[in-house]
């Protein structure tokens, strides 16, 4: 060996290795791959405009005629309401009429996290254990019927399952808590004397202080509203994480069954290792980087069935808010809520869909240059 | 010497690589709703487009279920019997379906394969960009934002078709990644190096060798499309029927209501997707009371079985295209 043989220290996995001047590739990728966020959120922006502005102005009578100069005005101001919450006011809604959409997406997010925060962890878990063990089976007699299986319950729609569970487990729920699980996440008005809500919950959906209502029950000690809350969170969580591990399944199934048959498994079976080791070990540790880009890319259809498993259960939260903006009547303070709506979204899944992608990025076994 | 071998002919391909099982049922299927779709466009020849509703059965108490005169029961709130209304409705959601797998299938194809043949160029990155832009958006909600606006500017009764034709057009980003990792893959193999030496066009080399070796990612994503297509068709209009905020018809059986962006001309257009998603209101009227199962069954069953032959088939022919390419 010559003494010219001076590895550079490319993948950050090795040990030991001399550290490059500059950034590191991971530091890199990393930028790189923020830089593009601003620039998907401005496209995302201008596909919202151009679909829902640009129509609009031109149908509407005595509008000024589309130019270069109207359009770019129109888009900023549009970028400009978004940015300073002026989403416009709610209306034809009945409930919601005369509230800014800033104001109810603000009011019902902590809802909706609330709900992400129990049933993503299901999700994960269960994507995780039936994916690796389904894939880890795969068979060519089973593979067909279960593909088949598993698409035919995609073709069920959320909601469906939804109301199906609601209805199941309506007795056991009103037995046990004298509630009904279909009216929010907070006991429903009937279950207070009165009918009339404490202090500390206004409107009948927000809670005070921090507007999780599971921490604002602690705060308060109010323990029956507490365990009614623990309760219905945990039915809708599940009842999305089931539906997604279901859309998951389709993915994870091919990603496990071709890792089970990379060399390194059979040689590693070869040695005697046993199946279980094999699987939740060597192949779990393979098949987790794409497991986590799987996760990324498969956010918008979690968020379509919260978004749907909360309309459901009639829950406060930012999917029953952004299925009741779609359907709103089409004035314009409406639209400027839409417009609002596809920010909030654009945002969550590309922060979401960056993190998951750098967390792949450092877990990946052969480094961030696989990428 | 130079030796001419003819390529094989199509038929000895098939001879030595027949259809397989799956296909064949796959086939069978699809010909059944084709069956239906044709057999409905004789029985209901002249209100293709409308229910025939029948007052009396709008509001019945209790509601009529399944029986010999009516095997699939009565749907409340239209006041139609389910079976008719089903058999209406099939030429309709095959033609949107089909035409939308059309569009989504052929775009995601062709854009994937071109942005992997020339990986790591403009035209690699600008779409590589827009379909992680437009996948920042659930698709069953980017349709509705983009079809809410357009539809404006378009006359009520191309609405269906303009659905068609935007939910195919955003439909393609998976179909266009998975073939594009496909087709960079490709790309390096010896026989496609061979054509390029030989003096072969990249038109050529996508057309002859790459399109037709990539077409498996689309034939594994066309049967999960389906499922977006009927999300989207049955939810938007069971939310607004029945988990709305908006001022209700009263107690009872609901009144058929469309979203303001619906791509149904009016409430008595036989389709699927709406179908499911009203009776699914009726069928769980009361919390806690009966469930009307039929309501929402055989809408499922129709959806999910013209789902399944979707799948067989393209699953059937993925693998036949793998042997016999």
């Amino acid at each position: 060996m010559g003494t010219s043989s001076n590895p550079r220290p490319t993948d950050p996995s090795r040990k030991h290795a001399r550290p490059r001047a500059g950034f590191s590739p991971f530091s890199r990728f990393a930028l790189t791959r923020s830089l593009l966020i601003p620039a998907q959120l401005v496209f995302v922006l201008l596909v919202a405009y151009l679909s829902i502005q640009v129509p609009s102005d031109l149908t509407r009578y005595g509008a000024p005629p589309l130019t270069v100069t109207t359009f770019l005005t129109g888009f900023w101001g549009m970028v400009a309401n978004i940015f300073t919450g002026h989403w416009g006011v709610a209306s034809g809604t009945l409930t919601y009429d005369g509230y800014s959409w800033f104001q109810l997406y603000r009011d019902f997010l902590p809802n909706s996290l609330q709900i992400a925060l129990f049933a993503l962890p299901i999700a994960a878990a269960l994507a995780y254990v039936i994916g690796l063990s389904s894939g880890w089976t795969k068979r060519p007699e089973y593979d067909t019927p279960s593909r088949i299986t598993t698409l035919g319950l995609g073709l069920v729609p959320a909601f469906l399952i939804g109301l199906l569970v609601e209805f199941a487990l309506f007795f056991v729920f009103y037995h046990v808590f004298h509630d009904i699980p279909g009216d929010g996440i907070i006991p429903s008005p009937s279950w207070y004397p009165n009918g009339i809500f404490p202090s500390w919950i206004t409107g009948g959906w927000i809670t005070h202080p921090t507007g999780l209502p599971m921490i604002d029950g602690i705060l308060h000690e109010d323990w029956p509203f507490e365990a009614i809350t623990l309760a219905k969170t945990l039915m809708q969580a599940i009842v999305v994480a089931l539906v997604y591990v279901a859309i998951f399944m389709r993915h994870a199934r091919n990603v496990v069954a071709s890792t089970s048959q990379e060399t390194s498994i059979t040689a590693a079976r070869s040695r005697g290792i046993s199946e279980p080791t094999l699987l939740w070990r060597h192949t779990a540790a393979q098949v987790r980087p794409t497991f986590l880009l799987l996760f990324a890319l498969t956010v918008p259809a979690y968020l379509a069935t919260q978004f749907v498993v909360e309309s459901v259960f009639v829950d406060p939260g930012v999917g029953y808010l952004t299925l009741t903006v779609l359907t709103a009547p089409k004035g314009s303070e409406n639209l400027a809520g839409i417009e609002g709506m596809v920010f909030v979204l654009a945002v969550v899944v590309l922060a979401w869909t960056l993190a998951v992608d750098l967390l792949a990025a450092r877990s990946d076994p052969r480094g961030v240059t696989s990428r | 010497m130079t030796e001419n071998i003819s390529p094989p002919r199509r038929m000895d391909v098939y001879r030595r690589h027949p259809f397989g099982t799956q296909l064949w049922v796959g086939i069978g299927m699809l010909a059944f709703y084709v069956a239906v779709a044709l057999s409905a466009l004789v029985v209901f020849r002249g209100s293709l487009g409308a229910l025939s509703e029948n007052f009396a059965w709008q509001t019945p108490l209790p509601p009529i279920g399944p029986s010999w005169t009516y095997p699939f029961g009565i749907l409340p709130g239209f006041g139609v019997n389910l079976l008719d209304a089903i058999w209406q409705a099939t030429p309709w959601d095959l033609a949107i379906v089909f035409g939308i797998l059309a569009i989504d299938g052929a775009l995601g194809a062709l854009i994937g394969a071109i942005a992997g043949l020339h990986e790591g160029s403009a035209i690699d990155h600008a779409v590589t960009f827009l379909g992680d832009s437009l996948g920042a958006i659930p698709a069953v909600i980017l349709v509705a934002v983009i079809f809410a606006g357009v539809v404006l500017a378009v006359p009520a009764d191309r609405s269906l078709w303009l659905f068609v034709v935007l939910f195919g057009l955003l439909l393609w980003p998976p179909s266009a990644r998975t073939v594009r990792e496909r087709v960079r893959v490709l790309a390096q193999r010896p026989y496609v190096e061979a054509s390029r030496a030989n003096g072969a066009t990249n038109r050529r080399l996508l057309f002859r060798h790459l399109l037709p070796n990539s077409l498996g990612p689309v034939l594994a994503q066309l049967p999960v499309d389906v499922a977006a297509v009927f999300f989207f068709l049955s939810v938007y209009p069971w939310f607004f029927n029945c988990a709305s905020p908006y001022p209700g018809p009263g107690v009872g059986y609901h009144v058929p209501g469309l979203p303001p962006f619906s791509p149904l001309p009016t409430t008595l257009f036989p389709e699927w997707g709406f179908q499911l998603g009203f009776s699914a209101c009726d069928a769980f009227l009361v919390p806690g009371g009966p469930i009307y199962w039929w309501m929402f069954l055989f809408p499922l069953l129709a959806i999910v079985g013209l789902g399944i032959a979707i799948a067989l088939a393209c699953d059937g022919l993925e693998k036949w295209l793998r042997f016999g390419l």
